[in-house]
């Protein structure tokens, strides 16, 4: 063996192994500069109230109220489908709970790429040069998820009348249309949606029918969804399971400058 | 070179290597390994099963609210919930099964650990529901209690890396959420447990007692003024106040009423309080459209104005006067003689009267004795004869004086009494007689007392005057008695007794008519004499007049009185009124045996209805009716507010269909039922006759002759029993006049005259009342130029009217005056239906006076207080009022919500359903909030003829849904 070449595989060896060290040790404190958890459990934990319309408030968490308030805020092919002041009003109140240098960003959407979905965010952008930790939350959405479905068809229409009864609990939203106080406010929300599906409701509203309504409302939701999900799963063929229409997702950044 | 002995580099490299990677790996797995990954994953994992779960129960809490459950189901997952409590219990499973969806997918992964939450599985078994139902602990948290605390068993955090599990931990965790479930339920239930409360507890009965009393009394009045009114409580007043009261209720319960509701109530109030007094009749849809839909032109607030009986309007106590009058009249009547024997002229006699007594005193003063015993030794005594004389000198006169007796006569004597003693001796044939003599002396003094004849009450007289000259003649009478002075001394001094009295009796120092007049001017002081007493008790036998009264007058006693000296003038005028008082007290004695028969039968009557505990409570209840105000209600939010939304709004008593409403169903409901019996519809109905016979004096099975002839009188010719009844009726007042012509014959009117004076030529029924209610005397009295004075002559003729209507001849038999007004009631009851149809309650009674005139309104009605002749205080009546409702619908609001909608509470009858692994099974009904009570309305009226209560022939009436 010639000394160069043992040399060289010294040389080699000493390599790898300052290679493997310095790959394997960490550095410093690299899990505690930033640290996203606390900001997320505190979204978990602290109860605020947040005014909605009509004289009426919210309570509950952050995450209760950012999780309804995506819902809510949601869009169809970038329109919203109720006027709600209770987003803004969530986002107001989520970001005078929350510390500097934290970004909330929740997103809901039934299926990859729906054309229905709700977004909300809350602080400042971080800037690209800032150290940032991410915290990953999932809430539930309250809406009913569908059970495997079977076809597009049938999964478009359990998502759509999921979504209009989470928007129009049937009881609740009778008792509004029956009670004169509340009988016009009812009424509007149930038209600005309407129109915007292209749907007639007025003589389920005369009649203090929620259920013929918001199934009207579910027919005109889960056609424009189906028209959707055909032209996107041409190729793939496959049917999306409803796991992502229960769920809210809240993602916390915290960072350090 | 040489090379053996060195080591190669490579060698080197290869140790260096080999330690490079030894540190790598432990540096690298020493972080991941050990516990604060496991820590932070778990806390992870706790925070995030945290929110899952508040976001659970408040889900959980605002569906349980929606869809709660009251009655649970047969099926597995209805068995579990404890049927005392099923609304918390199916919360409780509502929440678990809801965390345990939620928890499943819960993780966090920090690094290689990830912890996830779970919660044990729930076997679709009663068993396992149960056993889910007990790993929830539910409880109303906070200031006022508005929010839910909630802890939860046995949520598990398992730990793994790379599927190798590493720790689990059970928590049990610990939160409050701020929703008002709880607060809405319990609200709801205690609002429902108000409106069925029976009228000893707080709720509905007592706010609809308070609210049909105004309407009862103001009504009563009004009908016995003379108002047009045949219904005094009909079905649309009990539905008027039980909705009121279901509204105060509401706001007590919840801080607002349905504002609906005040619309309704206002709207049925304007109809009852401007336009008419409703009956029970008729009408429904045009009433439906009144307090449901009309309503709504009144505008949204309530009109400031709000009827009789509603709650702003408070009535004042009413109150039955009693007074002395009639029994002052009597009792004047009793004391001069107008009805037995003359009492004041036995009185003034007493007053004048003077009794005498002779009084003795005697003086032993001296003793002497002569003559022998016994002639010597030896003799024997063969007889005794002793004879005794009295000797009895007049010495003068002055004899003993008494206090308080006045000395008429005396005498002052010696007396002797002379005891000779003749003994008869025998020795050997030899007889001797010896004689002995006692002489006594007295002095005797004797004295002829006299005295006024004591009277309770008054004082001793001074006999003076021409009281003197019959003090004389008792005390001479006296003398006599023991057959003079002499004689007396002399029994005096043997010791026998010396008594006599005797009694004269002197004229009157005072005319009558003076004395009669002071009289007249007590009995005008006593006859005044009034007292007022709380209607109620009064008419439920409570409170008693007659015995008031007595003590009213024992405590005025003194003043009716006067300071009398000696003289026979004050001491007559004294006598005098003590002798009216007597009179007066045994009369209103009288009343009070009666008056206590009378209360034990309105007791029993009452009693078979309503239990007098009950109806004191009623009573209660109308004294005490008071809005609370509404307290704020704090919740983590701030100011939790309700709002109650009814369907109907206005519970009616007539038809509503569902749809109207938008209540769930087709068809239509009677959304209230009422039944009121009143239950004096005639003074001599069944229940009253049975205080009839409380009274000794009141025979059973008759009824008073004005009961019959009014009776008589609102019948027509022909109706059944008519002709009986006119037969009696005639044979009662034959009797009554036979009595008072008699009475007058008794005072020296000629027989024709008295005859023709009472006689009234008119039909039977109006004979009859006049001579009942006094029409026919005073007539008579007019007419009759007799001797007697007219005021006397009435006096006396009143006297023997009240009397004689007490006598069972005087009195019809009971079974057909009551046929006979059953039979008439029903006919014209008939005829009236068909008038009757817009409801409209004066409409009605034109109708009703054009077709029967005043024929039946002059049916009296109610239970006469006290229904002695002659003292009658008032009339009452009882209405027992029973209701019964449902709302169709009963929702609370309040102003918490999920951005959605808003959180409500909602009891419509509806079928609660639990999702359970996918299957979807019957957990329970939500009841529809039921409405229902019972009380009873006193009203008490002052005497006269038609009285108060019902006179439309329906003593029950029933609303058209009562029953169905």
């Amino acid at each position: 063996m010639s000394t160069v070449l043992d040399v060289t595989i010294c040389l080699v060896l000493v390599g790898v192994a300052i290679g493997t060290l310095a790959v394997a040790v960490p550095e410093e404190g690299w899990r505690s500069t930033v640290d996203s958890d606390p900001s997320a459990v505190s979204v978990g934990t602290v109860t605020a109230t947040v005014p909605v319309e009509d004289g009426h408030e919210s309570h509950g968490t952050l995450a209760q109220h950012l999780a309804r308030a995506t819902v809510l805020a949601a869009v169809l092919d970038g329109d919203r489908l109720v006027p709600s002041s209770y987003p803004a009003a969530t986002r107001r109140v989520v970001g005078y709970r929350t510390a500097d240098r934290v970004r909330i960003t929740t997103r809901w959407v039934p299926y990859p790429e729906a054309p229905l979905e709700g977004e909300i965010t809350v602080g400042p952008i971080p800037p690209s040069t800032a150290d940032v930790a991410a915290t990953r939350l999932t809430v539930d959405s309250g809406l009913s998820t569908p059970e495997s479905p079977e076809s597009t068809e049938s999964f478009a229409t359990a998502v759509a009348e999921a979504y209009i009864r989470r928007l129009f609990p049937p009881e609740r939203t009778r008792l509004r249309l029956v009670d004169p106080r509340t009988a016009a406010q009812g009424a509007d929300r149930y038209r600005s949606i309407a129109e915007l599906l292209a749907v007639d409701v007025d003589d389920a509203i005369v009649d203090a029918s929620p259920r013929l309504a918001n199934e009207r409302l579910a027919a005109g939701l889960a056609g424009r969804l189906e028209a959707d999900l055909r032209s996107d799963s041409s190729a793939s063929e496959t049917v999306p399971d409803g796991t992502a229409s229960g769920r809210v997702e809240i993602v916390v950044r915290r960072w350090e400058p | 070179m040489n090379d053996r002995g060195r080591v190669p580099f490579a060698l080197v490299g290869v140790l260096l290597l080999l330690t490079s990677t030894t540190l790598a790996a432990t540096t690298v797995v020493q972080p991941s390994d050990g516990t604060p990954a496991i820590e932070d994953a778990m806390d992870g994992a706790a925070a995030a099963a945290l929110t899952e779960l508040r976001g659970a129960a408040d889900t959980a809490a605002t569906n349980a609210a929606i869809d709660p459950v009251t009655e649970p189901a047969d099926t597995p997952a209805g068995r579990a919930l404890n049927g005392s409590k099923p609304f918390r219990d199916a919360l409780r499973l509502r929440l678990y099964l809801r965390a345990a969806d939620r928890l499943d997918g819960v993780e966090a992964t920090r690094g290689a650990v990830t912890v996830s939450a779970s919660l044990p599985a729930v076997e679709p078994t009663t068993k396992g529901y149960r056993a889910a139902i007990e790993r929830v602990d539910i409880g109303r948290a906070g200031e006022d209690e508005a929010a839910m605390a909630v802890e939860i068993d046995g949520v598990n955090f398992a730990a793994t890396r790379d599927g190798r599990a590493l720790r689990s931990v059970e928590r049990s965790p610990t939160f409050v959420v701020s929703n008002p479930a709880l607060l809405l339920h319990d609200r709801t239930e205690r609002f429902e447990t108000r409106a069925n409360a029976p009228v000893l507890q707080r709720g509905l009965g007592r706010r609809v007692t308070a609210r049909l009393y105004p309407i009862a009394w103001v009504r009563g009045y009004a009908q016995y003024g003379g108002a047009p009114i045949s219904t005094v409580l009909g079905t649309r007043h009990v539905e008027l106040a039980t909705n009121d009261a279901l509204l105060a209720e509401q706001r007590a319960t919840f801080g607002e009423a349905d504002p609906n509701g005040h619309r309704g109530v206002a709207a049925a109030g304007r109809r009852i309080a401007t336009t008419d007094a409703l009956v029970g009749v008729g009408g429904d849809k045009e009433w439906t459209d009144t307090v449901l839909k009309g309503a709504d032109a009144l505008g949204p607030a309530p009109p400031p104005e709000q009827p009789v009986g509603t709650w702003r309007e408070e009535p004042d106590t009413p109150v039955v006067t009693a007074d002395i009058d009639t029994s002052a009249d009597r009792a004047f009547a009793d004391t001069i003689g107008v009805t037995g024997p003359d009492r004041l002229e036995e009185r003034i006699d007493r007053v004048h009267t003077v009794e005498a007594r002779i009084a003795t005193t005697t003086a032993f003063r001296d003793r002497s004795r002569r003559g022998d015993r016994s002639p010597g030794y030896g003799w024997t005594l063969t007889s005794v004869d002793t004879d005794e004389s009295v000797d009895a000198d007049r010495a003068g006169s002055g004899g003993p004086s008494a206090t308080g007796w006045t000395t008429v006569d005396t005498g002052r004597y010696d007396v002797t009494v002379t005891r000779t003693t003749i003994r008869d001796w025998e020795k050997d044939n030899e007889t001797e007689s010896t004689t002995s003599v006692t002489e006594r002396s007295y002095r005797v003094r004797i004295a002829a007392q006299a005295r006024t004849v004591p009277m309770k009450g008054v004082p001793d007289g001074r006999v003076d005057g021409h009281l003197s000259r019959a003090a004389d003649r008792a005390g001479r009478r006296a003398i006599r008695d023991v057959g003079g002075f002499e004689d007396a001394a002399k029994a005096a001094a043997t010791g026998e007794s010396v008594r006599a009295t005797a009694t004269a009796t002197a004229g009157w120092s005072i005319d009558r008519s003076t004395v009669e007049a002071d009289i007249g001017t007590v009995r005008d002081r006593v006859s005044d004499v009034s007292l007022t007493l709380p209607a109620p008790s009064v008419g439920t036998g409570r409170a008693d007049p007659a015995e008031r009264l007595r003590d009213e007058f024992d405590g005025m006693r003194g003043e009716l009185l006067i300071e009398a000296d000696r003289s026979a003038h004050e001491r007559t005028i004294q006598a005098g009124r003590l002798t009216y008082m007597g009179a007066l007290d045994s009369e209103l004695d009288r009343r009070v045996s009666a008056s206590d028969g009378t209360n034990a039968g309105i007791e029993d009557a009452l009693g078979e209805y309503l239990g007098t505990d009950r109806l004191d409570g009623a009573l209660a209840a109308h004294r005490g009716a008071s809005r609370p105000d509404a307290e704020p209600i704090a919740d983590p939010a701030g100011n939790l507010s309700l709002a109650v939304e009814t369907a109907p709004s206005y519970l009616t008593t007539s038809g509503v269909t569902r749809d109207r409403i938008d209540a769930r169903g087709g068809g239509s409901v009677y959304p209230l039922s009422t039944k009121t019996v009143s239950v004096f519809s005639s003074p001599h109905s069944q229940v009253a006759s049975g205080i009839f016979d409380r009274i000794p004096f009141l025979s059973t099975g008759r009824v008073s002759l004005s009961t019959a002839a009014r009776t008589l009188d609102a019948m027509r010719p022909g109706m059944s029993k008519y002709d009986e009844l006119e037969t009696e009726v005639e044979d009662a007042a034959d009797h009554v006049r036979g009595e008072l012509v008699a009475d007058l014959v008794d005072s020296g009117v000629p027989e024709h005259e008295a005859e023709a004076a009472l006689r009234v030529h008119a039909p039977a029924a109006e004979e009859a009342l006049m001579l009942t209610n006094g029409t026919t005397i005073e007539r008579a009295a007019a007419s009759i130029d007799g001797p007697p004075t007219r005021e006397r002559i009435e006096l006396r003729l009143e006297t023997t009217l009240d009397s004689t209507l007490e006598d069972d001849a005087a009195r019809p038999p009971e079974p057909t005056t009551t046929a006979a007004q059953r039979g008439a009631k029903n006919e014209y009851g008939e005829e009236l239906e068909d008038v009757l149809a817009d409801g409209i309650e004066s409409g009605a009674e034109r109708a009703r006076v054009r077709l029967l005139g005043d024929r039946l309104g002059a049916v009296p009605a109610g239970l006469p207080i006290l229904p002695v002749p002659g003292y009658w205080f008032a009339t009452a009546n009882v209405w027992y009022v029973s209701l019964s409702g449902q709302y169709e619908r009963f929702a609370v609001r309040t102003n918490r919500g999920d951005g959605a909608a808003t959180m409500a509470y909602l009891r419509d009858g509806r079928t609660a359903w639990v999702t359970h692994d996918g299957d979807i099974e019957r957990l329970g009904t939500a009841e529809r909030v039921t409405v229902r009570t019972r009380t009873a309305v006193v009203v008490v009226v002052p005497p006269g003829p038609r009285g108060v209560g019902d006179t439309d022939g329906k003593p029950i009436k029933r609303s058209p849904g009562w029953g169905s």
